[in-house]
């Protein structure tokens, strides 16, 4: 009886010590036959390589560490592991992740950036000197808030985040009187039944900027925003936007990009200046077999794209943005025969020298509350030379 | 006793064993279903959206240019089919403060510069916009298809070809190459642009320091010769504009130029093809 009990565990030992052997080896083999990846789609940065083995790497101790990186980063599996890691974080009540919120109705939240104050006087007393130095040309400040700030209400309970409100208007109050203020922020509150912003993603959707565009027109001396007539499309209905990536919630929720493409179209020619390319498109198709479908909308972001149309119009466009500009600035096309687009991340140049070389008639600084207030590089720009 | 621990033993693994379903379910979650109308709207837009993307900037640029008008500086093209441009230089060239008041960004908006080293200056020091100028450091005229191809994929209006200086280091003596080489690249842009006016410089002179360096460039009026004939020829425009190349504009190297040389050379390119009118104030 004894006898019996004792096989019976060491048969149960010998499978465990069997499984846990091939556990280990059949890992490391099929780790080291899985061919390691350059990047990851799905967390949108690229991945550590094999360190190459030096001497001076070995004592130093860098070869080691390197090499433990690139592990965790080759390993088979990696983006399971990452999906059943966050599963459990999420089952264990976390309802952040790197900066991003699990919210409620499957909605992602970024936090509210806060901006730091010194950058951001730099800032204002950029754009307050442009709009001293041109009084001609009428300067536009067009701020989109997040979906942190119009969908609080869809923060996990408990979370709190900074008052984008009141550091909008902290910086509305500090900007020169003759700078006009485009006010995004009601127009969206008013539009809470539409889908203003993607679950996954942070941008706002077509139809948000649509809402701002139309019923904030007449800012921009627009007369009839409702001149041409748009058709509201699914482009694609398999995004899945780089919140999700970054906080790895809700990584296989797919949702709809939609185009509003004009019934009556005014012809136009897009130039990207510095790639030395024309198309006579808005939209670049390719994106849409890419992870960042977002870039369908002028095929993501360039430092500086000229914009010529058959408007009626006569008057010069510019438009300093970030990527949310990029699905608003379609509905400007009929109102402006020029619009040049600058986006200081990747531009050199400053903006005296652009609003000179094309005669600019009318200015528009269009981001969303969180890139503006994290920006450092639309203070470069706004520097006369 | 050891019966107990056995169960425990086998308890363990069973949670385990649930944990780990539980997270394969996690993982393989049911893909919400798009309805089959949706992929066939976004099938339907895809089509349009590649449609726009392949259509042909041209027409586009013809209905701009009817809608906003044909535009002061568009002045009549005044050498139909080809041939030199003289430039009256009654009162001299036009001092430097005065060819600087230019926005030559604006002036060749829908024009196009292909060139070597010289011409990627007018890019470096920010005079053209980079979609204005086609430059390649150190090619010669054999080189110049990939350029030629990006360049006539601006539509442009009219494209200035400033090629020269390489060609004599690579051709030396050999003048009928340079000749077949120079016919078969203006052939090729006439093909690639046929709605294009296409311009020639005539290669620029170097100093004579540079010229004791590499004896080269002692063939250059045979060169210049020969560009004169084949643009004669294929009925292109040429002109020289030697005369803009002043000795205080000259590099240590003796052949390209510091950046005060372009705004003359420009001017009187943008003069020569009719793209400003001689004298015109900005």
């Amino acid at each position: 009886m004894r006898k019996k009990q004792r096989d019976e565990r060491k048969k149960a030992n010998r499978i465990l010590a069997v499984f846990l052997v091939v556990a280990l080896v059949g890992f490391m083999i099929v780790n080291l036959a899985v061919k390691d990846r350059e990047s990851s789609a799905l967390e949108n940065r690229s991945l550590s390589q094999r360190p190459r083995i030096t001497w001076q790497g070995i004592t130093s101790g860098t070869f080691m560490e390197r090499f433990e990186t690139y592990e965790s980063d080759q390993f088979v599996g990696r983006d399971a592991f990452r999906e059943i890691y966050t599963f459990f974080r999420r089952v264990g009540g976390k309802h952040e992740e790197n900066g991003v919120y699990l919210g409620k109705s499957r909605q992602l939240l970024e936090d509210i950036s806060v901006p730091d104050p010194k950058l951001l006087s730099e800032d204002i007393n950029g754009l307050n000197l442009y709009a001293q130095t041109y009084p001609d040309v009428t300067t536009h400040v067009l701020l989109v808030p997040d979906a942190a700030d119009i969908l609080s209400d869809r923060l996990p309970t408990f979370a709190s985040v900074a008052d984008q409100d009141s550091l909008f208007l902290d910086f509305r109050a500090q900007l020169d009187e003759s700078i006009v203020w485009m006010d995004a922020a009601p127009v969206l509150r008013a539009h809470t039944d539409e889908k203003l912003y993607y679950l996954t993603d942070p941008h706002w959707t077509t139809q948000a900027a649509y809402d701002v565009f139309v019923e904030t027109a007449s800012d921009l001396g627009i007369e009839d925003p409702y001149v041409t007539e748009y058709e509201s499309l699914c482009a694609t209905y398999l995004f899945n936007g780089t919140l999700a990536s970054t906080s790895g919630f809700h990584l296989g929720l797919k949702e709809q990009i939609d185009v509003m493409l004009p019934v009556n179209e005014t012809a136009y020619v897009v130039t990207y200046v510095e790639e030395q390319e024309k198309t006579a498109s808005l939209y670049s198709v390719e994106a849409l077999d890419t992870r960042d479908k977002y870039a369908l909308f002028f095929g993501g972001n360039y430092p500086l794209i000229e914009i010529d149309t058959a408007s009626e119009d006569e008057s010069v466009l510019l438009v300093v943005k970030d990527s949310f500009a990029n699905c608003y600035l379609p509905f400007l096309i009929p109102h402006y025969g020029k619009i040049i687009v600058v986006d200081p991340r990747y531009y050199s140049g400053s903006i005296n020298e652009v609003t000179d070389t094309y005669g600019v008639t009318e200015t528009l600084f269009l981001y969303s509350g969180n890139t503006f207030f994290t920006d450092a590089n639309l203070n470069g720009f706004l520097e006369a030379d | 006793m050891k019966n107990r621990s056995r169960n425990s033993y086998i308890a363990a693994v069973c949670i385990i064993a649930v944990v780990i379903i539980i997270a394969i379910v996690a993982v393989v979650r049911i893909r919400p279903h798009a309805s089959s109308s949706l992929k066939a709207e976004a099938d339907d837009t895809r089509v349009r959206l590649e449609a726009m993307a392949d259509r042909d900037i041209s027409s586009a640029q013809e209905t701009i240019d009817q809608v906003q008008g044909p535009g002061e500086e568009e002045t009549e093209v005044v050498h139909e089919g080809g041939g030199e441009i003289v430039f009256s230089l009654d009162g001299g060239m036009l001092p430097l403060e005065e060819l600087r008041e230019y926005n030559y960004k604006e002036i060749f908006s829908d024009c196009v510069v292909l060139g070597d080293s010289i011409a990627m200056g007018l890019d470096s020091y920010g005079i053209l916009n980079s979609s204005e100028v086609f430059a390649v450091v150190g090619v010669y005229i054999g080189q110049v298809d990939a350029s030629l191809t990006n360049a006539a994929a601006m539509n442009p209006k009219k494209a200035f070809f400033t090629y020269g200086v390489n060609d004599l280091n690579t051709y030396e003596y050999q003048l009928d190459w340079y000749r077949d080489d120079y016919t078969s690249l203006l052939k090729r842009a006439q093909e690639l642009m046929p709605n294009t006016e296409l311009y020639v410089a005539l290669i620029l002179p170097v100093t004579d320091y540079a010229l004791s360096e590499q004896p080269n460039y002692a063939r250059m009026d045979e060169y210049n010769e020969i560009i004169k004939e084949v643009c004669d020829e294929l009925g292109v425009h040429w002109m020289d504009l030697s005369f803009t190349f002043l000795d205080e504009y000259y590099d240590d190297d003796g052949i390209h130029a510091y950046p005060e040389f372009y705004y003359g050379w420009l001017y009187y390119m943008a003069v020569g093809s009719g793209l400003i009118q001689e004298g015109e104030s900005q």
